[in-house]
């Protein structure tokens, strides 16, 4: 049983009333200098009404309410925390918590969800056929640069270029350009990396990767990839995706706040969860790239053969071949889907020009 | 400072006052707190970020110190939490609703998509203040002195259709409204402001705070009119290069060289002129806050500031040196890692390994800035800023308020979600 002097702050005015404190194991009891009790408080309501400063008065409420004793001598505090609990937890702001936190948390949970998976995507493929043809290509030059920028400075540093290579993926280009009514013009380009991929960026900008090249067997293989890629400007998915990543970004920005908490893990999510195309956008590249094949006359089994081989080094640790495998899943739908509807037989280009092309980096 | 508070609950020291408002803070436990709520917040990917917020207002309200008396913060992280659940729940779609009425309006109709996005942008500005009072509310409703409340009644949307119809008339008059605005908010924010029963009263005019506006006002007056001048005068020229800017069919070499010079002397001039306002503005705002408390009174309770406003300045232009310097630094590192990285991923040697721990090493000083710049912020300025403007602070006849009582009145059961959406800032925390 300690008795301490204090000064008592009653919760109702601000008033300061000079009180006794005896502290014991059964309550907390606050009386005035007339021997009034004016408060008494079971040990397991007892908080401290903020954090103990070193040199200042310790101050002592109830659970409930904003009542509290102000105790000039601090050495009482052994004794409190031996008989209190609870001492050192909050006092309590709101009283009921788990209702609206409850309904809250389901609604924020399934607003966040429908934005994400039924709103975004909508919003972003009325964006990509909403947006002028001529600002997306503007915004693909912008990206083209922005890699070029991450390889080297220069774009000779990162395309490569060569006479009779150059004529022959544009021969190619041309063959497949001449059927399809296109929102911009192609930009087709041998990106000097090790990689087997190929990708197409908004407005038009397809980058074959040398590593592709060296990766297939023949030229109708990479007239397969290209169509396909045709397939993806035509239907101006890289836009799509790129609007995509936009509401993405912008609503995972809003959901996580602060930048040092996870903006920057939250756009690294959103870049691998995003970055790839649905299943359905990838079905109607294979249906075009099937189409401008049959239309030019070309094998469609060299995509047909490009996709076996992919699945067949699936199970390689090659790092390589799981770029492609990310954004193009090779399945064996899509083969058979191919396999079904190409039609034509032709070769793709002259056995010179396939050499060149395979060259376009320098002889290996 | 500190040391020099009286404990005796006696005021009155003449018109004058007394130093009565002490700050128990320490740089050490707040680097602590900063530190755990940083590696927390990453660890939960940001929604630590309530919590962190609650425990820092709870070591700064627990610092300070009026007429012996602590304040104590009893908000708690959950209130903040559930409140930006809520937010989640109404505003973002309605956000995300507004994008998809704009691409929408975009293609069918781009005159009124001008309008609407006009729209939206005064709307969102609108939203910040409005959030911004709603913060107010809560915080103060959550500052207990001596057992006593604080509070803020009056309309958060009231606020901010305040805010709306001076901003109009800011722009204008050309900024000559500003120091009238600045007065009618705060005597918005401080006549609505209240302890327990009480409100704060407020006696200001926007004539008194004028002659710190002269400076920056005729500064501002100068810039917009050489502005409107130039852009009236070669209103032709100015289309022709805003052509040649979006349209490539334009030929550049068309436009008049002199007409060249000109915009660049005027605009060049211009934006010389901007800068020069920026220390004019700063003048302006802690002469503003001087003004705001010294304005205020609480029952019998006047307040006068005598802070130093060099030394707020000086505080900022420390931190500002500092923050440059770790930009510099990083941006060094960055530079160096960041050529290993290209030099090994292009080259005929090709080095995956290498072009990866170049990335890696590129990086990680920017996520060290990222992480360590709030902290920066808070200890450098923010903490010796309230320092200062608390423990110059004189009270005069602070006895009048042990006859104030608390009020019933409701308060906000959940915080400030909008505000911290909308990252409002409403002093650093």
């Amino acid at each position: 049983m300690t008795d301490v002097t204090a000064r008592y702050f009653d919760g109702e005015s601000a008033r300061q009333i000079d009180v006794v404190v005896q502290i014991g194991p059964q309550n907390v009891v606050v009386r005035d200098e007339a021997d009034t009790v004016l408060a008494v408080w079971p040990p397991d309501e007892v908080r401290l009404a903020g954090k103990p400063v070193e040199g200042r008065p310790l101050r002592v409420g109830r659970a409930k309410g904003v009542a509290q004793v102000v105790i000039a001598d601090p050495s009482c505090l052994a004794d409190l925390e031996r008989l209190c609990p609870n001492l050192n937890k909050l006092r309590p702001g709101i009283r009921e918590v788990w209702r609206p936190i409850a309904f809250w948390s389901t609604v924020a949970i399934a607003s966040a969800a429908f934005l994400f998976l039924v709103a975004i995507p909508f919003a972003a493929r009325e964006a990509a056929q909403a947006i002028p043809p001529d600002i997306e290509a503007r915004l693909g030059e912008a990206a083209a640069d922005q890699i070029t920028r991450f390889f080297s400075h220069t774009e000779e540093a990162v395309y490569c270029s060569s006479p009779q290579g150059d004529i022959a993926l544009r021969e190619l280009t041309q063959r497949f350009v001449t059927q399809v009514d296109l929102p911009y013009p192609l930009t087709v380009r041998v990106i000097k990396s090790p990689l087997v991929n190929a990708f197409t960026l908004p407005g038009g900008q397809i980058l074959i990767f040398n590593g592709l090249l060296d990766f297939v067997e023949g030229p109708e293989e990479v007239a397969g990839v290209l169509a396909h890629e045709i397939g993806h400007a035509l239907r101006r998915h890289p836009m799509e995706i790129f609007a995509k990543n936009v509401g993405a970004a912008t609503l995972i920005g809003l959901l996580l706040g602060d930048i040092t908490g996870g903006s920057v893990i939250g756009a690294l999510v959103q870049f691998t969860v995003t970055a790839s195309y649905t299943r359905d956008a990838e079905r109607d590249a294979d249906a075009d790239a099937v189409d401008l094949l049959n239309g030019s006359g070309i094998d469609g089994s060299g995509l047909v053969e490009f996709f076996d081989r992919l699945r067949a080094e699936e199970n390689s640790d090659l790092q390589d071949i799981l770029a492609v495998i990310g954004t193009h899943p090779a399945t064996d739908e899509r083969s058979d889907f191919v396999r079904t509807n190409a039609t034509a037989d032709g070769s793709a280009m002259s056995v010179a020009h396939w050499q060149a092309l395979k060259d376009i980096c320098g002889e290996k | 400072m500190a040391d020099t508070v009286i404990n005796s609950g006696v005021g009155g020291g003449g018109q004058q006052g007394e130093r009565i408002v002490g700050f128990w803070g320490r740089r050490g436990p707040l680097f602590r707190i900063l530190l755990m709520n940083s590696l927390l917040g990453l660890l939960t990917l940001g929604i630590y970020r309530f919590w962190a917020r609650t425990r820092l207002r709870q070591y700064f309200w627990n610092s300070i110190e009026i007429d012996g008396d602590l304040l104590e913060y009893t908000g708690r992280g959950l209130e903040l939490f559930i409140g930006f659940l809520i937010v989640v729940a109404v505003l973002v779609p309605l956000l995300i609703g507004y994008q998809f009425i704009s691409i929408f309006l975009q293609t069918n109709a781009p005159d009124i998509f001008i309008a609407v996005n006009f729209l939206y942008f005064i709307g969102i500005f609108w939203l910040t203040r409005y959030a911004y009072f709603r913060a107010r509310r809560y915080r103060l409703a959550r500052t207990v002195w001596r057992g006593i409340r604080g509070g803020q009644d009056g309309s958060a949307a009231g606020y901010a259709w305040l805010w709306f119809g001076y901003a109009v008339l800011s722009v204008i008059t050309f900024g000559w409204a500003v120091p009238w605005m600045t007065v009618e908010l705060q005597k918005y924010e401080v006549e609505h402001a209240r302890f327990g029963v009480e409100n704060f009263r407020y006696d200001g005019t926007g004539t008194a705070l004028l002659r710190y506006w002269i400076p920056c006002g005729v500064a501002l007056s100068i810039v917009v009119v050489a502005a409107i001048v130039t852009t009236v005068v070669y209103w032709a020229e100015l289309q022709l290069l805003f052509d040649s800017a979006t349209n490539l069919g334009t030929d550049p070499s068309s436009i008049d060289e002199d007409v060249g010079t000109i915009f660049a002397w005027t605009y060049g001039l211009i934006i010389i002129a901007y800068l020069i306002l920026i220390p004019f503005y700063i003048y302006y705002r802690i002469a503003a806050l001087r003004y705001m408390i010294s304005a205020s009174n609480l029952s019998e309770v006047g307040f006068v500031a005598e802070f130093s406003g060099w030394r707020l300045v000086g505080y900022w232009v420390l931190y500002f040196l500092v923050v440059i310097g770790l930009i510099a630094v990083v941006v060094l590192l960055v530079a160096t890692f960041g050529v290993v990285a290209a030099l090994s991923g292009v080259e005929e040697v090709a080095d995956p390994g290498l072009a990866a721990v170049g990335i890696v090493l590129s990086v990680i000083p920017i996520i060290l800035l990222l992480f360590f710049l709030p902290m920066i912020n808070l200890l450098l300025f923010y903490y010796p800023v309230i320092r200062h403007i608390a423990t110059t602070l004189r009270l005069t006849d602070i006895s009048s308020l042990e006859r104030i009582v608390q009020s019933s009145r409701d308060d906000p059961r959940f915080g400030e979600g909008l505000a911290a959406a909308l990252d409002v800032d409403v002093g650093g925390f």
